[in-house]
């Protein structure tokens, strides 16, 4: 009886009580993370939006403003930004024979950052090999200027391949262009 | 008998003394008459008649003193400088200095009775006077001490002549002596290496002066319209000043030339002498033959030729980075750029003059273009002006042999580097198959060459000479 008590002294119920809470809390710690639930998805609703896209007309003298249905999610600046872009680079989707897209079929489009009136337009690299005469890139980069700052004021800086440039052949494109940069 | 007659003689008095009233009364106005029929007006109460005078071919009023003529020094003013100094009057005018005292005595002064100074000369002559208060100047005296030739009525200037050339050499600098009759307004200006001084309203014989002279080996003495220009070639490092030496009897100009005159012929106005051509060839590939490169190389060949600096940004072994063809475009006066067009799917063909136009990435060549105006300013930054008219130029030179239209470009990389004139040509379009056809024949590659280099050429060569306008100019003697 005395060793009984000896044993289920309250020195030693504390340190088992301490022993199970930590195995507790081992098991815890050794658990393997619940597997993250697929988020449901949700698929936004597509709608169309009328943009003004500038092409050349065939004797690359003055840019030809199309209007273009494209597709969109939402209206943000942004997203319209980059699908006048595609749209740009896609080519005319009109019959006018004045109107001539201002980059090879197939060529792929620059991508579209927007921070406040501020767009960057980054070229990918096939851009650098079109072999454009100055006034044909004159048109290739104040088309895209013009389509992209139709709606509003701003700026356009381009990039190549993510990077800054000074040239693509003839222009400088050290600087912003503007509106005023690309009058017809 | 004597008191008898004395008697009668006092008893005939009164009579004698009214005749001779009579008589004088009849006098006074027979003079009086006389004055009114010669003059048509008088000053009451002394010898004075208005009368007309031909002053260095304008009409004036002069007036007629006891038999002298005089002229006002308000007349006077606009031909000479006219000061009173106390009691002497002071003229100044036509290279000449010439004091003349104050008489009062207005009778006195007509007469040889005073001393007068033409220039260093002193002598006894008519003076001037006061007339009602007012400063009246004896026109004999002045015309001998101004050297010019009178008689009644008529007061002319003798005609401004250069009359001798003559040189002194000198053991770091050489003078030029020119010598004239009267005052003169002289010019100078420095168009390229050529200095000429020009002598406004001069007659001269027009004469190749050789000199014994290291510094000016020879002057040209010729005559532009109503002006006489003495030219001759400045060497290098060497400064010149041009002053005038007032003397009797004339002016003379001199002409101090070599390295011992210090030089304050700006650094800019050498650029004018030696201006750079940049011609830039864009590389155009896929088109078979290099015309770009052609056309260049020999626009650059004849520019050479007649003595123009030129820079090719391309040759057949390589081509300038950059940098470089930056560095070239910010340096020139005349920056073309040589370009075929192209496009996808575009039928568009002939040849485009492009002007550069839009704002420059250097603040100074924006700041001068939009107005700001500098000390020598447009030979720092041509405004558009000059590319316009290179345009001209060279769309005149074309059109014989091509039809070129007209366009303008902005935001080129290297053109709007340019202070100065730029442009792009486009010799015509890599698609269009008429142009490669005609850009094919040696006969079209010469035409553009010569276009070029004669456009380039004409341009500069008008520029030297508009920009002297920015040069001194010395004014002896006359008023302005």
């Amino acid at each position: 009886m005395n060793a009984l008590r000896r044993f289920f002294s309250l020195f030693n119920i504390l340190a088992l009580i301490l022993l199970a809470a930590a195995a507790y809390a081992l098991q815890v710690v050794q658990r393997p993370q619940a597997t993250p639930q697929m988020p449901k998805l949700e698929m936004a609703e597509l709608h169309p939006v009328k943009l003004t896209v500038y092409y050349s007309d065939s004797q690359v003298q003055n840019m030809k403003p199309v209007v273009r249905t494209v597709q969109v999610t939402e209206e943000s600046a942004g997203v319209l930004a980059q699908a006048a872009a595609d749209a740009w680079a896609a080519g005319t989707g009109s019959k006018d024979s004045d109107v001539l897209p201002v980059v090879p079929k197939n060529t792929p489009a620059p991508r579209i950052y927007v921070r406040g009136l501020h767009y960057y337009a980054d070229l990918p690299a096939a851009y650098t090999k079109l072999n454009y005469g100055s006034s044909g890139e004159r048109m290739l980069l104040c088309t895209l200027t013009r389509t992209l700052l139709d709606k509003r004021d701003g700026d356009v800086t381009f990039l190549v391949n993510g990077q800054s440039t000074d040239t693509l052949g003839h222009l400088d494109l050290q600087g912003a262009y503007t509106r005023q940069d690309c009058q017809n | 008998m004597r008191p008898q007659v004395t008697q009668a003689a006092f008893a005939r008095w009164p009579q004698l003394a009214l005749l001779s009233v009579a008589l004088v009364g009849i006098g006074l106005a027979g003079a009086q008459i006389a004055g009114t029929q010669v003059s048509g007006a008088q000053v009451p109460g002394a010898q004075i008649t208005f009368g007309k005078l031909n002053l260095a071919g304008k009409q004036v009023q002069s007036i007629n003193l006891y038999g002298a003529e005089y002229a006002s020094e308000t007349t006077l003013g606009d031909l000479l400088t006219i000061k009173r100094q106390g009691a002497i009057v002071r003229v100044e005018g036509l290279g000449h200095v010439l004091l003349l005292p104050i008489d009062e005595d207005q009778v006195r002064s007509t007469t040889d009775f005073n001393t007068v100074q033409l220039d260093a000369q002193r002598l006894k002559a008519r003076t001037a006077t006061l007339v009602n208060g007012n400063l009246y100047l004896p026109l004999d005296t002045l015309a001998r001490g101004l050297g010019a030739s009178y008689q009644t009525g008529q007061f002319t200037l003798a005609t401004r002549t250069l009359q001798t050339v003559s040189s002194r050499t000198g053991k770091d600098s050489d003078r030029l002596v020119l010598d004239l009759n009267r005052e003169v307004t002289v010019k100078d200006e420095l168009r390229g290496t050529v200095l000429r001084v020009i002598l406004k309203g001069t007659l001269a014989k027009p004469q190749r002066y050789t000199t014994r002279a290291a510094f000016i080996p020879y002057a040209e003495v010729t005559q532009e319209g109503s002006d006489a220009i003495v030219s001759f070639t400045l060497p290098q490092n060497s400064g010149y000043r041009v002053y005038p030496v007032v003397r009797a009897g004339g002016t003379r100009i001199v002409v101090d030339v070599g390295p011992g005159i210090p030089s304050d012929i700006p650094a800019l106005m050498e650029r004018l002498a030696k201006p750079l051509i940049v011609l830039d060839p864009f590389k155009v590939q896929g088109t078979g033959r290099d015309v770009t490169l052609e056309v260049a190389r020999q626009a650059a060949e004849l520019l050479t030729k007649a003595g123009w600096q030129v820079k090719l940004t391309r040759e057949q072994s390589g081509e300038l980075s950059i940098s470089d063809r930056l560095s070239l475009a910010r340096q020139s006066d005349v920056y073309l750029a040589l370009d075929i067009g192209r496009f996808p799917g575009t039928t568009r063909g002939g040849v485009t003059v492009y002007e550069n136009t839009g704002s420059s990435p250097s603040l100074l060549v924006n700041t001068v273009r939009n107005g700001k105006v500098l000390p020598y300013g447009s030979l720092v930054v041509g405004d558009v002006g000059g590319t316009r008219r290179l345009s001209e130029l060279l769309r005149g030179e074309l059109k014989g042999s091509v039809t070129t239209g007209q366009d303008s470009i902005a935001k080129m990389l290297t053109l709007s580097e340019t202070a100065q004139a730029a442009l792009l040509l486009e010799l015509g379009w890599a698609g269009n198959a008429q142009d490669r056809a005609n850009l094919a024949m040696q006969g079209r590659v010469q035409a553009f060459s010569v276009a070029v280099a004669r456009s380039i050429a004409t341009y500069l060569t008008a520029r030297a000479n508009n920009s002297s306008q920015v040069a001194s100019t010395v004014i002896t003697g006359a008023k302005p």
